[in-house]
């Protein structure tokens, strides 16, 4: 299940064009689904995000060179 | 530091969704899951008219200013109890600081089942949640007179048990006649011990009722007799099995017809019971006495499957307009035949019952006994003994000892629990004395 959430999230960040370097999981929840007096199933939720989180690091000395180049 | 705004609605959500019976049992870990999908997806908890409360845990020593847990109450209960009953208590108390007008304790394991003595777990109740929470109250605050109006399709036996030889609080339970439904009892002439009779007071409809049938009682009786009683705050054991989807019984009242009566009601702080329609109900029952209670309109609050709601037969409503006659007629005599009941007693008044823990499978007996005093408001002294298939017997003897008692009680409270402790009959022996907020085990 875990893994099904987490592919899922990575398609939806390729179509976006969105790097994904960790993902991370934000809640999990677990829970018999009765029909009558049986159990017919489970409810499953899994929240699972894009680890927050600076994504380039830039040094003052990129951003000289860039500015160069950029010139 | 800014004053807080008074909000109408104070909101306690526990849905203890690692406690349950057991996994498929009605009283199951998701009872709530579907009701807070509802909550959350239609944004109440947003609302500015309503403020969340995360519930507090209710101590032993609150519990036990109820109860009476042979051998004690800390080896019958699991945590869920504690914040259940500690919800019902963060709700209460959110009203008497006026931070809220209303509350409503959104919580589970639910309570009206459960008696003064507590052996086991009955009709899925170990601890009386309101009962815990209006004792807290009358200790923390001076509380006196309480109404509690237990509105589960069940007859709240247990509430009924621990304020039936108290005046101050007057019990008025209506639910599935006792002859077709779990537990079999809350006749109407179940009223109270003679010190206390007709503060109880037992409604039972025939199978079948709607919302029109509920709506007669509360119009015609249950508010009439409020305005009488004059309580200094109105309590809803706010179950909600009377739903027509209910799977345990069969009433046939809809999510308007019980946020309908929220609203007339007008209870100070609502506690959820039962209900175990956990997808077709609850999420819809739950949001209509949510909005009726922070004042807000609920009219659009509608099951999709409202159609199938049954609708109310003749002779039902005869039935119930004949229950309400009667009732109306003993309420307006209600002074003479507590008189009388008492002239009656004499000095004592007894009675002795099998109780049946239905989770728990165990049968206790017990003999429950009332000494009236002239001076304050007795005494109660309870032998009781159970056995079941899974648990060894077990046997205890209390002596209750009231807040008012006078001196002559206490000594002869203490009297018999020494005599009772000489015999030794028993295995544990306890005193509970109200004043000094204690139990005692002698």
């Amino acid at each position: 299940m875990r893994r099904l959430a987490a592919d899922h999230l990575l398609e939806l960040a390729n179509a976006a064009g969105i790097d994904v370097p960790e993902i991370e999981t934000t809640f999990e929840e677990e829970f018999n689904l009765v029909r009558g007096f049986s159990t017919v199933g489970k409810i499953i939720s899994i929240g699972v995000q894009i680890k927050p989180g600076i994504i380039t690091e830039l040094s003052v000395e990129d951003e000289i060179r860039g500015d160069r180049q950029w010139l | 530091m800014a004053l807080k705004e008074r909000k109408p609605l104070g909101l306690v959500f526990f849905p203890a969704f690692d406690w349950a019976i057991s996994p498929t049992h009605p009283e199951r870990e998701e009872r709530l899951l579907f009701t807070r999908d509802q909550v959350i997806e239609e944004g109440l908890l947003d609302l500015p008219q309503i403020r969340e409360y995360k519930p507090c845990m209710a101590s032993l020593a609150d519990m036990e200013r109820v109860h009476i847990g042979v051998p004690d109450v800390a080896s019958l209960i699991k945590a869920a109890h504690r914040v259940s009953a500690g919800g019902a208590i963060t709700a209460a108390e959110a009203v008497f600081k006026r931070e809220t007008e209303k509350s409503f304790a959104l919580v589970r394991p639910p309570g009206h089942h459960a008696m003064r003595v507590v052996h086991g777990t009955r009709g899925f109740c170990t601890i009386n949640i309101e009962a815990v929470m209006v004792e807290y109250l009358r200790h923390k605050y001076g509380l006196r007179r309480v109404a509690i109006v237990d509105t589960d399709v069940h007859h709240g036996d247990g509430t009924q048990d621990i304020y039936y030889h108290d005046p101050d609080t007057l019990f008025i339970s209506f639910h599935q006649d006792g002859r077709t439904l779990y537990p079999g009892s809350g006749f109407p002439n179940e009223t109270g011990s003679p010190g206390a009779l007709l503060s109880t007071m037992n409604i039972p409809l025939p199978p079948g009722t709607t919302d029109e049938g509920m709506h007669m009682v509360l119009d015609e009786l249950v508010l009439p007799v409020l305005a009488d009683f004059r309580p200094d705050m109105i309590i809803n054991s706010a179950g909600q099995d009377n739903h027509y989807s209910d799977p345990l019984a069969n009433m046939a009242v809809t999510a308007q017809g019980y946020a309908r009566l929220a609203e007339k009601l007008n209870a100070d702080v609502a506690v959820l019971e039962g209900g175990y329609s956990i997808e077709d109900a609850l999420p819809y029952v739950n949001v209509g006495i949510i909005l009726a209670m922070a004042g807000l309109d609920y009219s659009r609050v509608l099951e999709p499957d409202l159609d199938r709601a049954p609708v109310q037969s003749a002779s039902t409503t005869a039935t119930i307009q004949k229950l309400i006659k009667e009732w109306r007629e003993t309420w307006t005599v209600r002074e003479r035949m507590k008189s009388d009941a008492l002239a009656r007693a004499g000095d004592f008044w007894n009675r002795e019952r099998d109780i049946y823990y239905d989770d728990s499978q165990i049968l206790e007996r017990q003999r429950e006994t009332v000494h009236y005093c002239k001076r304050c408001n007795g005494l109660l002294t309870i032998s009781t003994k159970s056995a079941g298939n899974r648990s060894v017997e077990k046997s205890a003897f209390a002596v209750i000892l009231g807040q008012d008692s006078c001196p002559v009680c206490r000594e002869r409270g203490k009297d018999a629990l020494i005599h009772a402790k000489r015999a030794g009959i028993h295995q544990h022996y306890f005193l509970q004395d109200r004043r000094e907020d204690s139990l005692e085990r002698i």
